[in-house]
């Protein structure tokens, strides 16, 4: 493996890249020890790497994925491993491919990391379903997130289904054109079936 | 002696049939995948694992095996025409190579492997 040997640990960061830059720009904070890098030239050696220890986070050059490759991303998902991408979709890979997967700019990746290392790989943040202690606040707010694959922007609220029953205020609102049905028409159903 | 079963295998459905025939009534694990041949080997040691070298980016898997398995004894088999890009690995990631399709004397050398 052209990675740093590195031993198994919380604070590993699994870096997938051909691109020298990338890989020095990940690294130019091992010295500071927030995390460890594993450096790796293709997907199957960053799959090793997930599955031989807890990782911290995936930082992948999207250069290097194909979509023969997506497993990878399945994966770090099942082993709850943050996914940070650089660069710009490949072909053949939709944004559905790339669900939970965080576009981060080269620039952002050490201080996005040291983040990371300090609130603890994903296992670790996930909600406990025992009857354990809470775990603790965050220490400080958290940088607001960004994933790549947005929801769609939320359209107009929708109106609340009408049912016609007795409203608390005993006032009886206005028929409105989003209503199905006003309260006599519902009536006159219910007699109709009656 | 490791039986048989210890072995797995990472090879397409067709290859993978002529290793169950011809190691019956023995039955090696085997993946189409190398994702989940991958996870096979996150889950425990495996003695002998033998790959096809019709995988895509064959020397990353192999590192990747290597990674995962450092103790196994790993085989590619390969097409004659992939020979030079299989000798390269031996010694590096893997132990041995042979030429596919096999011949009896590589059987019997490819399964006393696994003894």
């Amino acid at each position: 493996m052209n990675g740093d040997d590195i031993s198994s640990g919380s604070s590993r960061v699994v870096v997938l890249s051909r691109d020298v830059a990338l890989a020095g720009a990940v690294r130019c904070d091992t010295d500071g020890a927030a995390y460890q890098c594993a450096g790796t030239s293709g997907p199957y050696e960053a799959a090793a790497e997930l599955l031989a220890g807890p990782v911290l986070a995936l930082v992948l050059d999207l250069r290097c994925l194909t979509p023969r490759h997506l497993r990878l991303l399945s994966i770090a998902r099942e082993n709850h491993v943050e996914v940070l991408a650089v660069g710009s979709l490949p072909f053949g890979i939709t944004t559905t491919d790339l669900s939970g997967v965080r576009l981060t700019a080269v620039n952002d990746l050490p201080d996005e990391l040291r983040r990371l290392a300090r609130v603890g790989p994903a296992a670790a943040r996930a909600p406990a379903t025992g009857t354990g202690p809470a775990p603790e606040a965050a220490p400080e707010v958290e940088a607001p997130r960004e994933p790549l694959v947005r929801a769609a922007p939320a359209g107009p609220p929708k109106q609340p289904l009408q049912t016609g029953g007795p409203r608390a205020s005993g006032e009886r609102p206005a028929h409105r054109p989003t209503d199905l049905l006003t309260d006599e028409e519902l009536a006159a159903l219910l007699e109709d079936r009656t | 002696m490791t039986p048989n079963g210890e072995m797995l295998i990472v090879a397409d459905r067709l290859v993978a049939d002529e290793f169950a025939s011809r190691l019956a009534p023995s039955s090696p694990t085997t993946c189409s995948d190398p994702y989940d041949a991958l996870a096979a080997m996150r889950d425990r040691p495996w003695p002998l694992i033998v790959l096809t070298a019709s995988q895509p980016d064959l020397a990353g898997f192999c590192r990747a095996v290597r990674r995962l398995q450092r103790d196994a004894r790993v085989m590619v088999l390969c097409a004659p025409a992939a020979e030079p890009q299989v000798r390269p690995l031996v010694r590096d990631t893997v132990d041995d190579y042979f030429i596919y399709p096999l011949m009896e004397s590589d059987w019997r050398e490819l399964l006393a492997e696994s003894d």
